[in-house]
């Protein structure tokens, strides 16, 4: 759980913002009857939805598997950017036909920062014949729009720290070329936290490369 | 259409109405796509397209019809309430949301254009953009209510900053949702942007490969409203949005 919001949203582990986004998705658990909830960020690359906090039974298995834009309620709201609610499909319209296996009501909210999309929170109950009303919609993706603004307001004090505050007294003692490469690399954390991963990709094939010609 | 005929229109009311000689009505879908081969929906399905958008440009092609052409389940519930309510509706699939569009208004506005550009008389938008798109957005439809084209589009379910844009535009009939015993009825309001309140609580609606589900929220209640207007101008084919939108008012629940 850690790695992934940290990677996408910038959110480290163990801070008030990563409590916050848990405390959100427990409320909205309670708050409209579901048995299970979770929250997901959005690995553009990947063209994914990610996991990365869950609450309820399915926390163990849930916990680093991917759900495809292009599929599902979760995948519409993170389309649509708005609240979805989702029921089975059942044979006949009289839907007292047999049931497919899988959650009987989920509510898929879109976190935002502006206008991009993070992430998507969702509320899941398998409770038989349990079904979300607009008004459970309208609180959840609440919910969802103030985790959008937690991420956000990270970001931006991520990236006010970056461009205003003191070079440690660590990097003034560096040489040129290695003071810029941490320095770039601390600007990189503050302000586009998902780019670590791709500069780490580079860094690693760089220094495979160095070694080799060693 | 004489003043006389409309009258006795209104006095017949709306399921008199849709019982009478229903001239087709194209009615466009801007959404996911259609499952075309679910038993609701064969033969009902006009035409098809798909706007994907490829290094932030929109391209549109025509597709084939007849299939499941729905990537999330959403338009096929939009076009089953039109296709229940209007007998008339001939539905033009134009698929704007998938994965590669997620969240790109440019696919959106493409499907728009291309609606513009086929005059189809009824669109429904069960979406709704950013505000950052409105200048287009609103030009666009400033021209298809020029062009006498009924756009109906669906207020935001979880609206922050604005409504929903094009459900906020007066060129747009703009659509919020509630509970109605009779999903045919459906409410007026005349101090806020988002006019008609229709039915939009535990709809059965059609689901892709030939099923049924229940759906929630604003999406839903709006192909109500672009149906009952699919019937009123297959009715009354020379009718102007604005005509439209005020026989709307007065067969609408008090």
């Amino acid at each position: 759980m850690s790695h992934v919001l940290s990677t996408y949203l910038g959110i480290l582990p163990n801070t008030t913002e990563a409590g916050v986004l848990r405390l959100l998705v427990q409320t909205g658990v309670t708050a409209v009857g579901a048995g299970e909830g979770s929250l997901l960020v959005l690995d553009e690359a990947s063209g994914v939805l990610r996991f990365a906090m869950t609450i309820g039974s399915s926390e163990q298995t849930l916990l680093g598997q991917t759900v495809p834009l292009g599929e599902g309620i979760t995948g519409l709201a993170a389309a649509t950017h708005q609240v979805q609610i989702g029921a089975p499909t059942f044979g006949g319209v009289r839907q007292d036909d047999a049931k497919r296996a899988g959650p009987e009501a989920v509510i898929a909210a879109p976190m935002l920062v502006g206008e991009t999309l993070v992430g998507v929170m969702t509320a899941v109950s398998f409770k038989e014949g349990k079904r979300f009303t607009s008004a459970d919609g309208s609180l959840y993706g609440g919910l969802a729009t103030i985790a959008g603004v937690v991420v956000d307001q990270r970001r931006r004090l991520a990236a006010y720290e970056g461009e205003h505050s003191d070079v440690p007294a660590a990097l003034s003692t560096l040489a040129g070329p290695e003071r810029q490469v941490l320095e770039s690399l601390r600007r990189v954390s503050a302000q586009r936290p998902a780019a670590i991963r791709q500069l780490a990709a580079i860094l690693a094939a760089v220094e495979t490369l160095a070694l080799g010609e060693g | 259409m004489s003043a006389g005929s409309l009258k006795a229109a209104l006095d017949e009311g709306f399921e008199v109405l849709s019982r009478r000689t229903l001239a087709p009505i194209e009615v466009a879908v801007l959404d996911s796509g259609i499952d075309a081969s679910h038993p609701d929906l064969v033969g009902r399905i006009a035409r098809a397209f798909a706007v994907e958008v490829v290094d932030g440009k929109a391209e549109v092609k025509e597709v084939e019809v007849g299939i499941n052409n729905d990537a999330y389940g959403h338009g096929t519930g939009v076009a089953s309430i039109i296709a229940r309510i209007a007998p008339n509706a001939r539905i033009i699939d134009v698929r704007v949301l998938g994965a590669a569009n997620s969240g790109a208004a440019a696919a959106t506005l493409a499907g728009l254009r291309l609606a513009l550009t086929h005059r189809w008389k009824v669109v429904n938008l069960s979406l709704a953009l950013a505000g950052s798109s409105i200048t287009e957005l609103q030009a666009l439809c400033e021209r298809a209510y020029y062009q006498d084209q009924i756009l109906v589009a669906a207020r935001r379910n979880m609206p922050i900053s604005d409504d929903g844009f094009p459900a906020e535009l007066s060129s747009c009939i703009g659509v919020d949702n509630e509970e109605f015993e009779d999903p045919l009825r459906f409410r007026y309001q005349s101090s806020d942007k988002i006019e008609f309140i229709a039915h939009g609580e535990e709809v059965t609606v059609a689901a892709p490969g030939g099923g049924y589900t229940t759906v929630v929220g604003t999406s839903f209640a709006t192909p109500a409203i672009s149906g009952i207007c699919a019937v009123i101008v297959g009715a009354f084919n020379d009718l102007s949005p604005f005509e439209v939108k005020s026989f709307l008012k007065t067969i609408s629940d008090a």
